[in-house]
């Protein structure tokens, strides 16, 4: 007995594990019983209700004998499928009666993410507007998989206090977030747009201005991107950087007058970012000064303006064997590394 | 005090001891599991998934200097080429001079020359050209003249284009979605420094236009090798993401920011295992800096390290390991118990001076002290049943717990029919394994110096 402390410390530390194993391997276990319901039962419930054998109320029943997490998931699953619109409203007015289902939306107040989590996938079926503020602060959260989730609940219900809430919030959004965001905002085109044409202003916070304008890129919203082509001279670099980023997909003179004026700014990435979206002209002027660009300081304005050269045609390609007789050596090894570059090269690393 | 009473001080300090480290090890284990938990609640993420494929995943240059690199240079590229990621460059450092190294790429990539035309950021030894590929624009070779895997990590940052970067050691084998593991973290949080993905034995490795065939080795190091992995490199490494940032594995695969990197001043050309120094040094720049950043460890095997079932070449490199260790110890010693540097200070600078620098020596002692104390009457069986219980025993049970987690949480390449077979060697790993590593780890005090230009890793005779 005289060293039972060492039996005590280790059988203490096996009954740790072996609690926490046996947590993690019930969690687990009830995961996978929405493969084992969803899998077999349920997913034989959801054949059924595809094909019309199965109404709600025996889809309640069976969404009933599952826990709270797995409904949860059952839940986005279910959605995914297609359930006939008045039967689905009548599902959602049921499902909201549960006392599981305002378990799991109850959820959203939760120390812990993961049950945040489960109440944003579920609020993702089920959200209306009484939800509005339980939507709004699981936007905020700190975990981006639970912004990801309540951004989901979009797709249920939307208005402009969410809308607006999202499109404030992508400046501090993780890129994941961000992306996810942008993809939900686009069935709101209408309505975004708008908005991100108030935002999109000269005098707005730079890191704010920089997401408006990629935002507006990915909803293509001609308004804003008229707007943007406005900001060329924004005193702030990385404005200019996601201006001359956004003007790469249109065309135009203006556009192209403003891309020629950005590939002397005083900041390099400005420069790469103009000479690479410069590729897609091919008047003479164009020529000239992407070959005035291969003497620039920086490498990566002289590889830009290398590769938009070599994916003009025949007239930049013999800009490019010019460069090789040029007086600067930065522009002739510059030429001289794209010129060995296959056609399909070029093209990859033009769009990498 | 007698010699009897001394040794038996010294003895049971010696169980104390490993009591105690085994329970801080059983706590990481415990640690590993809300680790595991997450990473469930992310790996299926339909959200997540979503994303793969948008302009949301960073670009990425994968750097690996294949000097001293047993694998044959032509497939590493290819096998670093086909892997599964939107936008990536490869990087690869050789020795023009080394025998069927450059000749052997520049014939089946179409390499050409290309002006030393790239910004240096870090200084490097002479680079003596670069070179690209006509037919894969994502590669870049660096010809250098024989150098330390440091230098040569260098000259890849210096001229990688993304700024992110995943290094590797040379014997490590990429999952086709490695790069897409990786980048999760710095995807789903902004405040990531770098981050790490787990780690896997395997004893060979064929390599076919870019496809990986893994050979397992069915002999007991083997079987010892990969329950250390488990343990060590594993689930309590996904325990240390709980208690402290982390000291990447020696070859894990890294993803990290090359800003971070070129802020402090690159790796270090003079030491064996880059991997260790530079996560130790990473700690220590982004608190004097006052960035507040992780340094994650991915649950998901994004690599594979191909290991020697030789036992002079698995010492010889565990040596180099705990040289490596010792040193970024001792040159950042700063850290030690020094509030400023948080949970790396405190928890975790404290525990690899104690539990893995100076555990082998203290074990070693025991064991020999034990052998001394039984035969001279100064210790008795019972001391004894609990002193091996508290080394051995207590590591045993830890070694199990790993292979459970293994074949329950995460199955993946270690099928549960397989778990027979790794219980038992859970078992034999710490009855004879552990003790002859123990020999080659304390040797790296008295034997070893470094060499001029060592990587720390074996010759895998697997790799073909």
């Amino acid at each position: 007995m005289t060293y039972g402390f060492v039996g005590v410390v280790i059988g203490l530390s096996q009954i740790g594990l072996a609690t926490l194993a046996g947590a993690l391997d019930y969690a687990r276990r009830s995961r996978a019983s929405m493969a084992g319901t969803g899998a077999h039962e349920g997913a034989g419930n959801a054949r059924r209700l595809l094909s019309g054998e199965f109404g709600a109320p025996e889809v309640l029943v069976a969404l009933r004998s599952a826990s709270t997490a797995d409904t949860a998931q059952a839940l986005v699953w279910l959605g995914l499928e297609r359930v006939h619109p008045a039967e689905r409203d009548a599902l959602v007015e049921m499902l909201r009666q549960e006392p599981w289902v305002r378990q799991a939306i109850d959820g959203a107040r939760s120390l812990m993410w993961w049950k945040r989590l489960a109440a944003a996938r579920t609020l993702a079926l089920l959200a209306s507007a009484q939800d509005r503020a339980t939507i709004l602060q699981l936007l905020s959260d700190f975990h981006p998989a639970v912004q990801s989730a309540a951004t989901t609940c979009l797709n249920r219900y939307a208005d402009e206090e969410l809308l607006t809430a999202v499109i404030d919030g992508l400046s501090s959004a993780s890129s994941a977030v961000r992306e996810y965001q942008l993809s939900v905002l686009r069935g709101y085109q209408s309505l975004a747009g708008p908005m991100l044409l108030a935002r999109i202003r000269a005098d707005a916070p730079p890191h704010k201005l920089y997401a408006y304008i990629h935002a507006a890129a990915v909803l293509d919203d001609a308004e804003c991107m008229a707007r943007i082509a406005t900001l060329s001279t924004h005193p702030h670099p990385e404005v200019r950087v996601a201006v001359a980023r956004v003007l790469r997909r249109r065309s135009g003179d203006t556009v192209q007058v403003k891309l020629l004026s950005m590939l002397r700014d005083s900041d390099w990435r400005v420069r790469a970012q103009a000479a690479r979206a410069l590729s897609g002209s091919t008047d003479e002027r164009t020529v000239q000064e992407l070959s005035r660009a291969l003497t620039d300081s920086n490498w990566w304005v002289r590889f830009r303006a290398g590769l938009s050269l070599a994916s003009m045609g025949p007239r930049g390609k013999q800009a490019l064997s010019e460069a090789l007789n040029n007086a600067d050596r930065y522009a002739r090894d510059m030429a001289m590394l794209v010129i060995g570059l296959s056609e399909a090269s070029v093209a990859e690393l033009s769009a990498g | 005090m007698t010699i009897a009473g001394i040794l038996f001080a010294v003895m049971m300090t010696i169980m104390i001891f490993f009591l105690v480290i085994n329970s801080f090890h059983s706590i990481l284990l415990m640690c590993a599991v809300p680790e595991l938990w997450s990473h469930w609640q992310l790996a299926d993420d339909e959200y997540f998934h979503a994303l793969v494929g948008t302009d949301a995943l960073p670009p990425i240059s994968v750097i690996a200097s294949l000097q001293h690199s047993p694998l044959p240079p032509v497939e590493i590229a290819a096998m670093l080429l086909g892997l599964d990621y939107p936008r990536f460059e490869v990087v690869l450092v050789v020795d023009g001079a080394a025998e069927n190294s450059l000749g052997n790429l520049v014939t089946a990539l179409e390499l050409y020359e290309v002006p030393p035309a790239f910004t240096i950021n870090v200084r490097t030894r002479p680079v003596r050209a670069y070179y690209r590929s006509r037919t894969y624009p994502r590669l870049l070779c660096i010809d250098m003249p024989d150098t330390s895997i440091g230098d040569a990590l260098n000259a890849a940052t210096n001229a990688a284009r993304y700024p992110h970067a995943v290094a590797a050691g040379p014997n490590v084998v990429f999952e086709r979605d490695a790069l897409l593991r990786l980048s999760r973290p710095f995807l789903l949080d902004r405040s990531v420094a770098c981050a790490s993905g787990i780690l896997r034995p395997v004893s060979g490795a064929e390599l076919r236009d870019g496809k990986i065939t893994l050979r397992r080795g069915r002999g007991w190091v083997d079987g010892c090798q990969t329950i250390e992995f488990l343990r060590n490199f594993v689930y309590l490494r996904l325990g240390w993401n709980r208690v402290a940032s982390n000291i990447v594995v020696p070859s894990n695969p890294v993803m990290f920011k090359r800003e971070h990197i070129f802020g402090m001043g690159g790796f270090d050309a003079t030491v064996e295992v880059p991997a260790v120094d530079i996560a130790m040094r990473m700690a220590r720049y982004l608190t004097d800096n006052g960035i507040n950043a992780m340094m994650p460890v991915v649950p998901d095997p994004v690599a594979w390290f191909v290991v020697s079932g030789d036992l002079t070449t698995i010492g010889r490199t565990r040596r180099a390991w705990m040289r490596g260790l010792r040193r970024a110890l001792v040159h950042n010693s700063v850290m030690l118990l020094n509030p400023e540097y948080g949970m790396f200070g405190l928890v975790a600078m404290p525990y690899f001076w104690l539990g893995v620098v100076i555990a082998p020596l203290l074990e070693l002692l025991g064991y020999f002290g034990l052998v001394a104390g039984l035969a001279t009457g100064v210790l008795d069986s019972s001391f004894a049943w609990a002193y091996l219980a508290s080394v051995v025993g207590y590591g045993i049970l830890l070694s199990i717990w790993s292979v459970v987690f293994q074949v329950t949480f995460l199955p993946g390449n270690d099928g549960r029919s397989n778990a027979v077979r790794l219980l038992a060697y859970a078992v034999i790993e710490s009855l004879g394994y552990r003790q002859i590593l123990l020999l080659f780890r304390a040797a790296a005090y008295f034997l070893d110096r470094q060499p001029k230009h060592s990587n720390g890793q074996p010759s895998p005779s697997g790799v073909t």
